[in-house]
């Protein structure tokens, strides 16, 4: 798993733009910043890893797609929660480290991520957005309900922007 | 001072003779459940461990598992294709298992409890908290999970192939 650098702002150039501004200007930059982010979405080495988590998400899709799919009465997943859990994946900044995919028994989409021992985060999101996430980093745990809507939840991105810098700077001193 | 393994072994016999009769029955902290995955999504055969999915209790709260203490590698399998394999979506191919010490199940203030029902050596883990909130409810069951799926005392198992439900022809 890569670990991310530009996971510490919650916007930039490698994020979907969210400026509500509507100024010339304004829009210019807009149109820049967007045709940026689509060249390196276009790059072989981002849009790889977007894509192997899209790739998972569709595959857990076809696995959970029928009553009791995990052998014990797991409802399907939920195709809302699949499209929410899609424009989530879309919307990480593409230098984050993606997550592996699996299903909740309610129909919800998870996605875990694991840095190493004790330092994990893992999402599970619904059909009407609500993400419920918890976090292990060493031995204190964080957990939340955050909505999703324009844009990652301000504590997810900073409870994975944490643990990719902590494990990047582990990886340095090593 | 650590018991030796022989000692050890004969406590946990004599402990086993003790209370074997009595079903249902709390296991102990030095016991093993496994619980038995019938899908793909729900392991990282990458990282070889089991993902915080794969501990998700059902509506329940009583999440299925098998009492596999000292049992063997093959024995367990065996088990787990003998009574809890059908002709049904989901329960049609094994994939994995996760082995869980019943102390990382007690850590999370889970009790395990060998029901033997509705097979011998079933085991129901129970104890998941339920905030009226159901928000809250589903945070404390992800962390629990989490701490579950991550815990290096908790080993993923996967037979050398997918074990697949014989047709009667096979069997």
């Amino acid at each position: 798993m890569t670990t991310g650098l530009a996971l510490g702002r919650p916007t930039g150039l490698i994020t979907p733009n969210r400026s509500t501004a509507r100024s010339e200007s304004a829009e210019r930059l807009s149109a820049i910043i967007e045709q940026i982010r689509m060249h390196l979405l276009a790059s072989y080495a981002v849009r790889r890893g977007v894509e192997r988590a899209l790739d998972e998400l569709e595959a857990t899709r076809g696995v959970a797609s029928v009553e009791g799919w995990d052998g014990y009465g797991a409802k399907p997943m939920n195709p809302e929660a699949y499209l929410l859990a899609r424009r989530f994946l879309e919307s990480l900044p593409t230098t984050a480290p993606h997550p592996e995919i699996s299903a909740d028994p309610d129909g919800d989409v998870a996605l875990d991520w694991s840095f190493g021992p004790r330092k994990a985060l893992s999402v599970s999101i619904n059909e009407k957005g609500r993400c419920v996430f918890a976090c292990m980093r060493g031995y204190s745990t964080l957990r939340g309900t955050e909505w999703f809507d324009d844009g990652i939840p301000g504590s997810i991105a900073n409870a994975l922007s944490q643990l990719a810098r902590e494990t990047a700077a582990t990886n340095v001193a090593r | 001072m650590r018991c030796p393994s022989w000692l050890a072994k004969l406590l946990r016999r004599m402990w086993r003779v003790e209370t074997v009769s009595q079903v249902p029955r709390e296991l102990a902290p030095f016991e093993v459940v496994t619980r038995i995955l019938y899908s793909k999504t729900q392991f990282s055969s990458q990282r070889m461990r089991p993902k915080r999915s794969a501990f998700m209790p059902p509506p329940s709260m009583k999440l299925s598992g098998i009492h596999v203490t000292d049992l063997l590698d093959s024995t367990i399998w065996e088990i787990a294709e003998k009574n809890t394999m059908r002709s049904e979506p989901g329960r049609d191919t094994i994939y994995a298992r996760a082995d869980v010490p019943v102390e990382q199940f007690l850590q999370q203030k889970l009790r395990a409890i060998r029901d033997d029902q509705p097979f011998e050596r079933h085991t129901s883990v129970v104890g998941w908290p339920a905030p009226t909130d159901m928000n809250e409810r589903k945070e404390r069951w992800i962390e629990i999970c989490l701490e579950l799926s991550e815990s290096p005392d908790v080993k993923l198992a996967i037979p050398p192939g997918p074990i697949r439900l014989k047709t009667k022809t096979e069997s």
